[in-house]
């Protein structure tokens, strides 16, 4: 009796063991582009921002997603240049005392997965859930993204909004709201492997 | 008529000329020196991507408020001092 216990056990821990060392989590290194929108009574904003980072995932069977993105605030750009100072100033994102822009993606639930299909691509959607840090202040974050792996190469695209007010960026009074929209709306594509 | 009077004339179409302008070029807020061009390219995951660049705006006459709004109200400024001077002057 005690010794199919323990044999049962055995197998238990070697499946344990087996399932851990056969985890293949990739790491991937990406850098790509943010495209930003802002849509106000007034006017309608366009502008882009070079966007870095990396997560991590097992491409074989995406449980965990976890990773790092970030966008130098420096490197903002929406078509005026004085408009650019303005965004890096004070009132807006203060680059000088918060130069970043970061997700950090904590945990991802996996909405749809498709292993490698007839072109080799696997396909994973999810529901990442994070901490975006703007303007020095840290809110937790769903993003809807899409990861895509062929070969050695990966790419992610997410979609999302950003209330300007959950991040104290107020701007000069009047303004958001009426030439900046309450809430932006940011596109991400990168690519790395 | 006086030639101040005539300045002030002149002034005041100029102003509504640059004014006629802004709102024709699209009532931009701030001026956009440079656009977004968009290159559409197909990745290796048979994807259509959009990648934008900032190109120098070709058109030097696509103006915003930021220019605009001061142009327009020195000369509309201008000419209301030009038709009191004329006036002052004629009597």
């Amino acid at each position: 009796m005690s010794k199919s216990i323990l044999s049962s056990l055995l197998i238990l821990l070697c499946t344990m063991l087996c399932s851990t060392a056969f985890a293949e989590i990739s790491k991937v290194v990406t850098k790509g582009q943010a495209r930003f929108t802002s849509t106000a009574p007034l006017e309608k904003i366009v502008g882009t921002a070079p966007v870095s980072g990396q997560f991590e995932v097992d491409f074989t069977k995406p449980k965990v997603i976890t990773g790092m993105f970030e966008v130098p605030v420096a490197k903002m750009k929406t078509g005026n240049d004085m408009r650019d100072d303005h965004l890096r100033g004070d009132e807006w994102l203060n680059a000088k005392k918060c130069p970043k822009i970061t997700f950090e993606a904590k945990k991802g639930k996996v909405t749809d997965f498709k292993a490698k299909d007839d072109k080799g691509i696997t396909t994973i959607k999810a529901d990442v859930e994070g901490v975006m840090t703007i303007n020095c202040v840290a809110q937790p974050m769903l993003a809807k993204v899409i990861i895509k792996r062929k070969g050695n190469m990966s790419k992610v695209g997410s979609q999302f909004k950003v209330a300007l007010a959950d991040y104290n960026v107020a701007g000069k009074k009047g303004v958001v709201g009426e030439k900046v929209g309450k809430s932006i709306e940011i596109m991400l594509n990168l690519k790395g492997k | 008529m006086n030639t101040l009077i005539k300045l002030a004339l002149v002034c005041f179409l100029v102003s509504f000329s640059v004014i006629g302008l802004w709102l024709s070029k699209g009532m931009h807020l701030a001026t956009p020196q440079q656009i977004e061009k968009i290159t559409k390219t197909t990745d290796d995951f048979g994807d259509v991507v959009e990648t934008s660049t900032w190109v120098d705006n070709p058109d030097k006459l696509d103006i915003g408020l930021d220019i605009a709004g001061p142009v327009a109200g020195v000369l509309f400024g201008l000419g209301c001092l030009l038709i009191w001077r004329g006036r002052k002057t004629e009597s």
